[in-house]
């Protein structure tokens, strides 16, 4: 399947940097250069929600954590946050080092809604120099956007993790607020969870991985450390399905079971690219009911050339009444109509012969 | 009452003593500004209005030493003061400053997220011949925070809301690097006070008259700053003397140190030089605050 029929458009995506550093106009945690593109508004939101002094959750020096979610300005805003050596008081602690891009709507949904494709994106044009030593200026970068390559989409989750991670979508798809605590490799996990989720859904999702929870930073997924005291810092407001990586909840039914099925049969074929491609075009409604509609013309359209006869008959009755409600079920029912055409000759023609 | 919840059954909302938001009662902390509903549930058993007393600075000035210590002080009834905590959460910070000092160590930097501060509310009383209590409720803020709202006011409307509340204010300014030449404790001082003279708006010619202590910290590096901070001030914060001259009616300078004496350590290929506390001797601590009290 195709990804994007338009040619790749140039955009803008403007950058800031946030993190500790002594200069002569001051010291201590501050956006320390941004470019100009910036709005005020979108400065001091910034300057809320990144974050500060030991707010990774991990303490070592290799910690990094990340966070997608909108300003206020409606601009979609990436964190890349990594601790950057001791800090500069010498009061213990690593100094967080916080890149940041924002970008429009448009531009983010131009990637597939996937924080990693914008990342990959930008890939050799932020300086690794910049976590020692951050330039007092920056420039708006532009880029070719482009969703994530389907070579690119990797493994799925093992058999092991597979249930986990299943809970853990089911719970992005039916509850306000999910936080998972003790998931030792959180980008993986993102990295998984964003390529299972229709780019529908992923265009609403706000989430941070290994940053501790803040008031400014109560975003739908929240991935953290086994820590219970952050985790009684997130969980404290209500309405917050906690999930931990070493015991995978009993799974309730949910409306979107027949989605979840579908991905973990994908991932356990290993057909990451299909189903990545098949979430690139889901972009506007995702809902379950048009979930459950999209998977079941999937599946009859794979059981083509393999039912008998009076079966590909009754998929194709049922399937002459349906009203295609997307642009993603028109295609997928003329594939299917095609399909079914070419294989009826030849279906007759095998029932005929012990005549 | 119960102890676990102080709040009567009947009361299922907590309005947040600082941003007078209406919480349930169950939480326990403001989901809006994240201070503890506790310092209202608290308000509520007195049944008196508690007194703000916030101390502002720079990053790095040495504001949760300062508090921690005269937390313990209060503890340990110096100066005839008698302090009783509202609540276990209001020993937290001093526990943090002493355990650290005791291993020779200053305590971490304040974060700026809101719901990593520590809080303190005190029951206080000077024991003398009209003993008074007081409830005091004294926030250990990030430096970084204050220096992010003066800079873009309501980026944390928490430093509004409780600057709006407070009947005094400390401002805790470096004298070691004021010192040595720096400018930049004295701009802050300026911006911080241009802030609050412009929150409180007296008209012109008016001056404000909430009790402002200016506390000189690291004044061991200075010794002759205990003789006249007033002095020293003028002439080494010159910006900040000029505008509480003209702005603001009630101002005290002092001087105050924590530490007794200081070695710095480095590791082997380390860039970072770190500093040691040796040992702490406490000085000018309680002035600012007893003369804060004697204010309100």
């Amino acid at each position: 399947m195709s990804t994007l029929a338009a040619a790749p458009e140039t955009l803008t995506v403007d950058q800031a940097i946030f993190t500790s550093i002594r200069s002569p106009m001051g010291s201590g945690y501050r956006l320390v250069a941004a470019s100009t593109g910036l709005s005020p508004e979108e400065r001091r939101e910034l300057v809320q929600v990144c974050p500060s002094h030991g707010n990774l959750c991990d303490s070592g020096p290799e910690a990094t954590g990340f966070a997608s979610f909108p300003l206020r300005s409606g601009r979609q805003c990436l964190l890349f946050a990594e601790h950057a050596g001791p800090e500069h008081s010498a009061r213990g602690g690593q100094r967080v080092h916080t890149h940041v891009l924002v970008l429009e709507t448009k531009a983010f949904r131009a990637f597939g809604c996937d924080p990693f494709a914008v990342l990959a994106g930008l890939a050799g044009r932020v300086e690794p120099g910049w976590v020692q030593s951050p330039p007092r200026h920056l420039e708006a970068l532009s880029v070719t956007a482009k969703p994530a390559a389907l070579a690119d989409a990797g493994a799925g989750p093992s058999n092991d993790q597979a249930e986990i991670v299943i809970a853990i979508l089911r719970a992005v798809l039916d509850e306000p607020r999910v936080l998972v605590t003790g998931a030792t490799d959180h980008r993986r996990l993102m990295h998984w969870i964003i390529q299972s989720l229709p780019v529908a859904v992923r265009g609403g999702l706000t989430f941070a991985a290994g940053l501790k929870a803040s008031p400014a930073r109560k975003f739908r997924l929240l991935v953290a450390s086994d820590d219970r005291t952050e985790a009684a810092r997130f969980l404290q407001d209500g309405g917050v399905r906690h999930i931990a990586w070493s015991q995978p909840p009993e799974l309730a039914p949910s409306p979107f079971d027949a989605w979840l099925n579908f991905v973990a049969r994908h991932w356990d074929a290993g057909h990451l690219g299909q189903l990545q491609a098949l979430c690139a075009k889901l972009t506007r409604d995702a809902s379950a009911a048009t979930l459950t509609r999209v998977v079941a013309l999937y599946n009859d359209l794979e059981r083509v050339a393999l039912v008998n006869p009076e079966t590909l008959d009754r998929l194709m009755q049922n399937h002459a009444r349906m009203t295609p409600q997307n642009e993603l079920e028109h295609e997928l029912l003329e594939r299917f109509r095609n399909a079914a055409q070419q294989r009826e000759p030849q279906a007759t023609g095998v029932a005929a012969e012990p005549q | 009452m119960s102890i676990a919840n102080p709040v009567s059954s009947s009361r299922r909302y907590t309005t947040c003593l600082i941003c007078e938001t209406t919480n349930p009662s169950s939480q326990a902390a403001c989901s809006e500004c994240s201070a503890p509903l506790a310092l209202a549930q608290a308000t509520i058993e007195q049944d008196r209005e508690p007194r703000m007393v916030t101390i502002l600075g720079d990053s790095n000035v040495g504001k949760t030493v300062y508090l921690g210590f005269l937390l313990d002080m209060l503890s340990q009834r110096a100066n005839n003061f008698e302090a009783v905590p509202k609540g276990a959460y209001s020993v937290d910070l001093q526990q943090l400053v002493i355990s650290h000092m005791a291993y020779r160590m200053f305590p971490p930097k304040t974060p700026m997220e809101t719901n990593q501060w520590n809080w303190a509310y005190y029951e206080v009383c000077k024991r003398g011949k009209t003993p008074k209590w007081v409830d005091l409720v004294m926030p250990d803020l990030a430096g970084e925070a204050i220096a992010a709202e003066v800079a873009s006011p309501s980026t944390f409307r928490i430093i509004q809301n409780l600057l709006s509340k407070s009947a005094g204010l400390l401002l805790l300014v470096d004298a070691a690097l004021a010192a040595n030449g720096s400018a930049q404790p004295d701009f802050f001082a300026l911006k911080m006070m241009s802030y609050v003279d412009a929150m409180y708006a007296g008209k012109r010619g008016e001056r404000i008259t909430t009790p402002i202590g200016v506390v000189l910290t690291k004044s061991d590096y200075v010794p002759d700053c205990f003789n006249d901070p007033l002095r020293f001030a003028e002439a080494n914060l010159n910006r900040l003397w000029n505008m509480c001259e003209s702005r603001f009616a009630t101002v005290r300078y002092f001087s105050c140190s924590v530490v007794g004496s200081l070695a710095f350590a480095t590791g082997e290929g380390d860039d970072v030089v770190t500093p040691v506390p040796l040992h702490t001797a406490l000085r000018g601590v309680m002035e600012p605050f007893e003369w804060i009290v004697d204010q309100l």
